[in-house]
């Protein structure tokens, strides 16, 4: 591959092997790429080894042997905080500061990188407004005084705070009811249109796999299973355990149709 | 009652100033070291383990013998200093186990959030755990507040001026509105401090400027009032001393004058402050201390003089059990100090203040006994301060009299004569001079083998203020001055009539013609 090519990959993942102690191998020889605009969902279940996978990538956990490139350098060679600041991080759950309004949750990081207050604060009015939240309403709102929905909208503004080209998303719609889920997730895909930054989502769900991501990747037991587009997945599923888990999404639409179709 | 009301007032600002700085310092030096051990410990957990053992393990330990523990661990020092370090560790443990279960009580997705924003640990730390955290921490340095200035009225007895000085010796004297005074300044005392630490806790966390200067301006002003009147008393001090150019021997030296925690002791101290004085020395009073605190003081000359009993020294200090006689007893003990202690005995005072064994005269008279031998058999409950009863005597009254079938009953020693009058125990082992035998119609049974051995009042001077000849000078006129019924007088005017031992001692002062 040219150099002009890999610096076109903001995310470049090369024989990710991670070992935890007690010889359990959590993730085997994974590779992915995800490029400015494109988002790569991992799918799998608990102990899939795609959260370890995730993680290596702003090294919350250190990746064992492998090759991790973002932008063209090797996270190894940078320093673990400088490069966290320069990634997004959306966790499951909100994982935001309970004793922080929102505007100084969406501040923590542009604050950490030393920009300016001016800077700061126009920065999270804007944030707030992508996320369609109102500035004079939220911006100074501790977390318990907003809804599931409204805090997971904050912790995307966080993450996307300091304007990273990379955005890690761990479950990030999983907790949420399905109506607040499916309107925020249609939030995102637009956000990201407009943004462009690159994404890696984890999830259990291939729905939301499938309607989100530009690639997917399937892991079961530390290893990839199968990579491809979601059209690529659902018209030729590589493996049993993809099928598996196409059937049912599959399944919920079926039913769906034919109580239209019954009407 | 009234008159005890206004004496407490004055004395005020003196204790209330020493126990304000003793309890804040410890405080204060208590959370410095378990803020910073409770933030390593709550990462590593081997180190919570033994930090909290260790002071949870001190927390057990009563606070009067922690106390009491520091003076022989700090070489014999009295005062401020073991009083301090001893609230300093009974103040670690609250704070510690707080600051711990608060850090670790953060919630894991929070930390992780912290991380993967790009916090560094310490960044995490102060921007995000311990904020967190800070509600529990300061619910612990609240609960050591308490604790601390509760517990700082057991530094009397080692030496250290508190609000326990009102307790110790109201109780010894049985001035009831000074026990109750002590209490309630003390009581006082911990829920003005609780309510500083409060109210900054809740500036915090609004971030409300105000409110946190306002509470730093309370806590700044308790500071100063605590500092202020220590600072005008040796500036009095000083200016007193001036006033006093005529007189001769003394002037500008300070003598420490110590007493035990009973009516007579502070009497007699009231009264070698009234001699010393005139002398010109600045006089300093250490009352309450307790009875090897006392000692040991004197030896490593902390206090200068203090008057103790010829019988506790000869079983305390020279481990005798045997009894040659009144006036071999002095001489010996006498002699015993200077050579190992280089105290010096200036002698006695003139009265004997034994221990005798003592019943309501209805009493004696049911059971038909006058000597000590008519007990044996009887299975009577004997009432005495704790100490006698692991004293020699008490064993050797025992065997000597056949007493085994008698249960012992310890209590404080102002409580015992009244105990007797009121038949709830059948005998005590008053104190020979105590005014209430009299007043209260006790009946001393004789001691026909002479078990009981002789305690003879005796002035003792610490080897620093033996050097000089004119501390001994000034006492001089003393020995042999007080006979033992001046002496009774004199304590029957503090514990029945409700005289303060200031009165007490000038009553005795103006009868033995000073």
């Amino acid at each position: 591959m040219s150099p002009a090519a890999i610096a076109h990959h903001v995310l470049r993942v090369e024989g990710l092997s991670k070992h935890y102690p007690g010889g359990i191998l959590a993730a085997d020889n994974v590779g992915l790429t995800a490029a400015a605009g494109e988002l790569i969902a991992i799918v799998g279940e608990s102990g899939s080894g795609k959260t370890t996978t995730l993680k290596a990538i702003n090294r919350l956990i250190e990746p064992g042997a492998g090759t991790i490139l973002f932008q063209g350098r090797d996270v190894m060679s940078l320093d673990a905080h400088d490069l966290r600041r320069e990634i997004g991080w959306v966790m499951q759950g909100d994982g935001l500061f309970p004793h922080l309004t929102a505007a100084q949750n969406i501040a923590v990081t542009p604050r950490l990188l030393k920009w300016t207050p001016a800077r700061i604060a126009a920065r999270v009015d804007e944030l707030l407004e992508l996320v369609r939240l109102d500035p004079a309403d939220f911006r100074d709102r501790l977390p318990h005084l907003m809804s599931g929905g409204q805090r997971q909208r904050i912790a995307i503004a966080r993450a996307l705070a300091a304007e990273p080209p990379l955005l890690l998303l761990d479950e990030a719609f999983s907790a949420l009811d399905p109506v607040t889920r499916a309107g925020l997730q249609e939030d995102f895909v637009a956000l990201r249109k407009r943004l462009q930054f690159a994404a890696v989502l984890v999830t259990h769900d291939m729905a939301e796999a499938l309607l989100l991501a530009n690639r997917i990747l399937v892991m079961k037991d530390g290893r990839v299973v199968q990579t491809g587009t979601p059209s690529d997945l659902v018209n030729r599923p590589g493996d049993p355990y993809v099928t598996e888990l196409l059937a049912a999404p599959a399944k919920q639409a079926r039913a769906v149709a034919a109580l239209e179709q019954a009407q | 009652m009234s008159d005890q009301l206004a004496e407490a007032f004055t004395v005020l600002p003196q204790y209330l100033s020493g126990h304000m700085r003793l309890s804040m310092a410890a405080i204060i030096c208590a959370i410095l070291i378990s803020l910073p051990l409770g933030i390593l410990a709550a990462q590593r957990q081997w180190l919570a383990g033994p930090a909290l053992g260790v002071a949870g393990t001190l927390q057990t330990i009563p606070g009067l013998a922690l106390l009491a523990l520091m003076v022989p661990v700090l070489g014999g020092t009295i005062g401020f200093a073991p009083a301090f370090v001893a609230l300093t560790l009974y103040g670690i443990l609250p704070v510690l186990r707080n600051t711990i279960v608060g850090l670790q009580g953060v919630d894991p997705v929070v930390r992780e959030a912290a991380r993967g924003v790009g916090m560094t640990a310490r960044q995490s730390l102060i921007e995000v755990e311990l904020p967190l955290a800070l509600p529990t921490i300061v619910a612990g340095i609240r609960t050591a507040v308490v604790w601390v200035v509760g517990a700082a009225v057991l530094a009397t007895p080692v030496g250290a001026a508190s609000l326990g000085n009102y307790i110790f010796a109201g109780l010894q004297t049985r001035n009831w509105t000074a026990v109750l005074f002590g209490c309630v300044a003390s009581a006082l005392l911990a829920i003005l401090l609780d309510q500083i630490v409060r109210s900054y806790e809740i500036a915090a966390r609004r971030r409300n400027r105000v409110m946190a200067g306002l509470s730093t301006l309370a806590g700044l002003v308790l500071i100063g009032a605590a500092l202020a009147p220590g600072l005008l008393g040796n500036a009095a001090r000083t200016s007193s001393a001036g006033d006093m150019a005529d007189a001769i021997g003394l002037e500008g030296r300070v003598v420490v004058v110590g007493a035990k925690p009973f009516t007579e002791q502070f009497i007699l101290a009231e009264l070698f402050q009234r001699v010393l004085e005139a002398e010109g020395a600045l006089v300093r009073r250490r009352d309450g201390l307790g009875s090897t605190v006392v000692f040991d003081a004197l030896a490593d000359s902390e206090i200068g003089v203090y008057a103790d009993y010829s019988g506790t020294l000869w079983a305390n200090v020279l481990r005798r059990t045997d009894n040659p006689g009144r006036h071999r007893i002095i001489a010996e003990t006498s002699a015993a100090l200077l050579n190992d202690y280089g105290i010096l005995s200036l002698g006695s005072l003139g009265f004997e203040n034994a221990y005798g064994f003592a019943m309501s005269r209805a009493g004696a008279d049911r059971l038909g006994v006058t000597s000590i031998a008519g007990l044996a058999g009887e299975g009577v409950i004997i009432g005495a301060d704790s100490e006698f009863f692991v004293r020699p005597e008490w064993t050797g009254t025992r065997e000597a009299y056949g007493l085994q079938d008698a249960t012992p009953r310890p209590m404080d020693s102002t409580f015992m004569y009244g105990a007797v009058r009121d038949g709830q125990v059948d005998v005590i082992t008053a104190y020979t001079t105590d005014g209430r035998i009299a007043a209260y119609d006790l009946v001393i049974l004789d001691d026909p083998r002479g078990i009981l051995p002789p305690y003879d009042a005796m002035i003792l001077l610490s080897p620093e203020a033996a050097a000089d000849d004119a501390v001994a000078a000034a006492l001089a006129p003393l020995v042999n001055a007080i006979t033992p019924d001046l002496m009774r007088e004199a304590n029957r005017r503090v514990d029945i009539d409700g005289q303060t031992p200031e009165q007490a001692a000038a009553w005795l002062w103006g009868e033995i013609g000073g």
